[in-house]
């Protein structure tokens, strides 16, 4: 067991590291975003050389060695597009020109990992909050966003065991029908359609709830009134996917020979049901409802999208404006998701042991 | 099932009977037909009703998506501003109010100036109810029509009454060498709209009314009423004060000319300054009124006239133009009164009433008066001149006899010109341009009046329009072309310029064509040293027959803010999702056929490599591979395509993977290997095909899910978008809306036009439902042992 887990944790961060890497380097490749204006931009690019992504030198038109360079780059036409350059004027002379150029790919691919290894340091946001630490940007969206589908979590999993256990228990009555029905009905229907559903008829049409969140500094009860069209948008999907696993699992186990055992040693059908069905039943159903929370996660993108949630799904979404891309932060909020996303699939490698001793995972045969 | 067994269970012993005695089974052939795999899978099919009816639902819609914008009529590609945001409209159920084209509008600021005018009272509306302003009342539904206050803040016209404050706040120290603050409180013209000047006539007598309700007073404080004398002059001549106000009040200049020393007819612009010391300093300036007085006209007479001019026809005798201003934001086409006391009627006499506009070098005919009494002469009645542009125009009147003996008493020549006078209760200040930071502008207890009613936004979008610039090629083509034999053209008698069509054709009426001097003439490209003339009608349109509707056309589902039609391109959008769907799904299917063919066929080290693989692929969030796709390639066909794919194979590849571990140990594939069949051969002859069907069937749902993905990604911006198009393999061609597009243009207008929202969203709701009933009633009947399990 122990060997197992140490085998998957190595493996999942292989995985991590891969899929980071990929992503710096393509992103890397792609056309590049600095801060908008000069004083944004001399911050940026000095911290670009702190950081490793660059080097900078200085040609100096009183140094003789300097002046055929700085006749030559006084033409836009023969800089670099992506080298910086900060030239120094007096009089239309050019007195000087700082030359901020970046490093190879590999060597700042090696600069980044260093980075965030030992400063956990992801760089700048460049358009989004321009110049401040990806990290600053994303710590005050995530807890939004966490708690947001933390309660998605706390309503659906309560609501589709319900369901489920109904629909399985009165198999094929017009109650059952009514819930696969309504099941094949959310599952169906993408989230963002249900949102707009929702949000159509609660908050435009009859005005229970807002119609978008309310901003940070707001108080009172809208701040809760205005959780339950998100969370609801969210949970349709996961509500539908657990009734459906919850109902074809127990059905499996309620017509097992050990339920009926159990009936034989004159158990009741309720004492059957939750002691020794629901139980079995559950193996399968916990990885499901881990890996439905990642799926919760990146579903929310859309979601915060539509209710204007300030989570990080809404600023990646802002980050990837057409034209407008902040590499930085896409890099820290993908990463967010990607780490999120692989330690529940940790998590469900490990549960399986735990919630069914009879599974060894790793184990020789 | 119990029942059934019941009957089975006690058969007599004589109803069994042996099938042969006397023949060997193996001899014989089935009578019946063996009921293959597709069938026996189509059977349970069939059976369950609720997955057909999903199924047959679901091909509807395809046949739907692939007829309609095919057949459709309606306008789904190019922009018709006339006919956007038409709610829709449904045959039938129109009658009990459902879907019957109309829409409640509120919040519509009222003109106030039709509240108890002849307009309203012509509509048989009471007098206390104003029209909204800028809207054709024929379409309104008038008895649906309410008015109502709310309180106002703003600087627009249409906020009335209250008092208004406009003051200097400045808490900043004067800078050095100054010893006085001064906010300018500067008008861009005191006019109502920049491009027209207030005219000071001397022969009208103008008289300047300013009110101060109050202001701060001091000894450094004042107020000064500054005009300026515009000119052809490059550079204007300064502003000159007028009036020096340091109390509240109300000041009346009479004195105009004397005070600028001017004793012509001149335009100008008006600025107000406030000058004080001290940081609290204020002036609630009311308003600046201009009256005119009316002018009085003499009596003319050929006898008396000492220019006579002889003209062609006869005698013609001059008087002096009056110069006026038509601005339509503030008076609506002046009405003149000439009063003809006495008038010689024996030699065909003729006042006639001229009018020359600043665009015209001659002056053109209005009307004649004949006798005398009193006439009222509409001018908009007898030219087209009075349009939307403010213009300058001059009138005159011209005696015109055979007789030099003829003569015309004219008493009075007024002007009915009543907005001329600028009379209002505040909202001038609203024109007033604050400058600088310290300057703040208060309103309290102003109102403003709205209305709301029900409008009908067909008959207004199919009724008439006005077009100025209605480009020649395209009235060449209705006139006389497409319409030819319905579009005869005809005298319009109010209208000499102009002429008019008959019955039934698109061009109702034509008000001008394009005066000489605005053709564009450009050098032409196929006559070398010719030009190219392009001109233009001013014509009055009959929407309806333009646009090729017989009747009020039934646009079930809207129409969009490009004027197109909502149901139309519903059904192109998921056409586009569709084909989308089908290909990206065809590929992932391939790509997951081949690799989990190749995976599951040789195991061993091969497969677990490739199982890494493809798990560290599958890992990558899709957040991630959408960053890479759209900051490298942008937005658009091919970054959707390659999202849908690059993780979308895995699912049928560990399908496959499966299906290759299950088949790969029979014997028949070790018989087909003994006999030295290659790997390809037993792959794709041997055992590929034993797994085939559920490979397809699982392969189904994949649609549905593409389809859920890419309507997701276009609806954040990231797919596909209006405007674009794109061909697969150089056959199709999309168009760039799908689904998830049309959701996202209705995202703003969720309140005001829920039905650009509502309808792409119950299609594509029914597509997705159906579509996963279908693959999963697929699914159950080629595979029973899954039923309910996923």
């Amino acid at each position: 067991m122990l060997k197992y887990t140490a085998i998957r944790t190595v493996w999942i961060f292989i995985i991590l590291w891969t899929i980071l890497s990929l992503n710096f380097t393509i992103l890397r490749l792609a056309p590049e975003y600095p801060p908008p204006t000069d004083e944004e931009q001399q911050i940026y690019y000095r911290r670009q050389v702190h950081d490793g992504y660059m080097t900078v030198r200085v040609l100096r038109a009183d140094r003789p060695q300097d002046v055929e360079e700085i006749e030559f780059l006084s033409e836009p036409v023969n800089r670099e597009s992506r080298s910086h350059y900060e030239i120094d004027r007096r009089d239309g002379e050019i007195q000087s020109i700082r030359i901020f150029e970046p490093t190879p790919i590999s060597q700042q691919y090696f600069s980044w990992l260093t980075n965030i290894v030992t400063e956990w340091n992801w760089g700048l946001s460049t358009r989004v909050q321009v110049n401040v630490p990806v990290f600053e940007v994303l710590r005050s969206r995530i807890p939004v966003t966490v708690q947001l589908n933390l309660i998605a979590l706390a309503f659906y999993i309560p609501v589709g065991f319900t369901l489920g256990i109904i629909a399985a228990l009165r198999k094929d009555t017009i109650l059952d029908n009514l819930i696969s029905i309504s099941v094949m009905v959310m599952i169906s229907i993408p989230s963002f359609v249900s949102m707009l559903f929702l949000v159509l008829i609660f908050g435009y049409q009859l005005g229970w709830f807002p119609t978008q969140f309310p901003a940070r500094d707001i108080t009172g009860t809208i701040r809760y009134t205005a959780l339950v069209l998100p969370v609801l948008g969210l949970s349709f999907g996961a509500i539908a996917g657990l009734t459906r696993t919850t109902r074809a699992e127990l059905t499996e186990v309620l017509t097992s020979e050990f339920l009926l055992l159990a009936r034989t040693k004159g158990l009741s059908r309720p004492q059957a049901v939750v002691r020794h069905a629901m139980r079995n039943s559950m193996v399968p159903l916990v990885p499901g409802i881990i890996f439905s929370f990642v799926g919760l996660l990146s579903g929310s993108v859309i979601i915060e999208r539509i209710y204007r949630i300030p989570g990080t799904g809404r600023i990646f979404i802002r980050a990837m404006e057409p034209n407008n891309y902040d590499y930085n932060l896409i890099l820290g909020i993908t990463a967010f998701y990607t780490i999120v996303g692989l330690f529940a699939v940790l998590l469900v490698d490990l549960s399986y042991g735990i919630v069914d001793p009879r599974i060894r995972m790793g184990a020789r045969k | 099932m119990a029942n059934q067994d019941k009957r089975y269970q006690d058969i007599p012993k004589e109803k069994f009977e042996m099938v042969q005695r006397d023949e060997k089974i193996y001899d014989k052939r089935f009578e019946t037909k063996p009921i293959g795999y597709f069938k026996d899978a189509m059977i349970r099919f069939a059976k369950n009703k609720t997955n057909v009816i999903a199924t047959i639902i679901l091909f509807t819609l395809i046949a739907f998506a692939v007829s309609v914008p095919i057949l459709t009529t309606k306008n789904i590609d190019s922009q018709e501003i006339n006919v956007r945001h038409l709610p829709p409209r449904w045959p039938l159920v129109e009658r009990i109010g459902i879907f019957d084209g109309l829409t409640t509008r509120t919040d519509r600021v009222v003109d106030r100036s039709t509240i108890g005018s002849d307009r309203t009272a012509a509509l048989g509306l009471p007098d206390h109810l104003g029209l909204p302003a800028g809207v054709n009342p024929d379409y309104i539904l008038l008895d649906t029509l309410t008015n109502y206050s709310e309180a106002c803040f703003d600087r627009r016209e249409s906020c009335f009454g209250g008092v208004n404050v406009l003051s200097i706040s400045n808490t900043a120290e004067p800078e050095e060498g100054e010893d006085t603050m001064m906010a300018v409180i500067r008008s861009r013209s005191f006019v109502f709209d920049d491009s027209t000047m207030l005219i000071f006539n001397p022969d009208t007598n103008p008289v300047l009314t300013i009110n101060i309700d109050d202001m701060y007073t001091d000894d450094d404080t004042e107020l000064r009423i500054l005009l300026r004398v515009e000119d052809d002059d490059p550079d204007p001549a300064p502003y000159q004060v007028i009036k020096t106000i340091t109390e509240a009040g109300e000041y009346v200049i009479d004195d105009l000319f004397d005070i600028l020393d001017h004793d012509e007819l001149f335009s100008s612009r008006i600025r107000v300054e406030l000058e004080s010391k001290s940081t609290d300093a204020y002036a609630d300036l009311r308003a600046i009124n201009l009256t005119h007085d009316n002018l009085v006209g003499e009596t003319i007479s050929l006898l008396e006239g000492e220019e006579q001019v002889i003209g062609g026809d006869g005698y013609e005798f001059t008087y002096d133009p009056l110069l006026n201003t038509y601005d339509p934001t503030t008076a609506i086409p002046p009405v003149v009164t000439v009063v003809v006391d006495s008038m010689d009627v024996t030699s065909n006499t003729e006042l006639r009433l001229m009018m020359k506009t600043e665009d015209d070098d001659e002056y053109q005919y209005i009307r004649s008066i004949i006798d005398s009494g009193t006439h009222h002469i509409n001018l908009n009645e007898y030219t087209n001149a009075f349009g939307s542009d403010a213009f300058d125009y001059s009138l005159k009147l011209m005696l015109v006899a055979d007789d030099s003996d003829a003569y015309a008493d004219v008493s009075s020549i007024t002007f009915n010109h009543h907005n001329m006078a600028i009379e209002n209760d505040g909202y001038l200040l609203s024109r007033f341009q604050q400058l600088g930071p310290h300057t703040t502008f208060l309103r309290s207890g102003a109102e403003r009046l709205y209305s709301s009613y029900r409008f009908d936004l067909y008959a207004s979008a199919f009724g008439e329009w006005e077009r100025r610039a209605f480009s020649a090629q395209e009235f060449y083509r209705i006139t006389e072309d497409a319409y030819a034999d319905v579009c005869e053209r005809m005298e319009d008698p109010a209208n000499p310029d102009g002429w008019q069509y008959s019955e039934g054709c698109p061009v109702i009426r034509v008000v001008a064509e394009t005066p000489e001097e605005d053709i564009v003439r450009v050098p032409s490209r196929e006559n070398p040293g010719e030009f190219d003339e392009f001109y233009y009608y001013h014509v009055i349109l009959d929407y309806m027959i333009y646009m090729e509707y017989d009747e009020m056309p039934y646009f079930i589902f809207g129409t969009d803010g490009s004027g197109r039609d909502l149901f139309g391109l519903t059904w192109l959008g998921l056409r586009t999702s569709l084909l989308i769907g089908l290909v990206a799904s065809g590929i992932n299917i391939t790509i997951g056929i081949i690799y989990g063919s190749i995976s599951g066929y040789y195991g061993g080290k091969v497969d677990i490599l490739m199982e890494r693989f493809s798990e560290v692929v599958g890992r990558i969030p899709w957040l991630v591979t959408l960053s890479i796709f759209i900051a490298l390639f942008g937005p658009g066909a091919f970054s959707l395509i390659m999202i849908l794919i690059i993780s979308g194979w895995i699912g049928v590849a560990s399908v496959t993977r499966t299906q290759f571990y299950r088949y790969k140990g029979r014997e028949y594939v070790l018989a087909s290997r003994t006999l030295g069949a290659k790997d390809s051969r037993l792959i794709f002859r041997h055992i590929l095909p034993n797994g085939i069907g559920t490979i397809i069937t699982a392969s189904v749902l994949m649609i549905p899910q593409v389809i859920f993905t890419e309507s997701s990604l276009s609806y954040l911006g990231f797919g596909i978008g209006h405007g674009q198009s794109f061909r697969l393999f150089g056959l199709i061609e999309l168009s760039g809306v799908s689904i998830g597009v049309l959701l996202s243009d209705g995202r703003t207008e969720m309140l005001s036009r829920p039905y650009l929202t509502l309808f792409p969203a119950i299609i594509i709701s029914i597509l997705m439902i159906t579509f996963n009933m279908f693959g999963n009633a697929l699914r159950d009947a080629f595979n029973p042992s899954l039923r309910g399990s996923q």
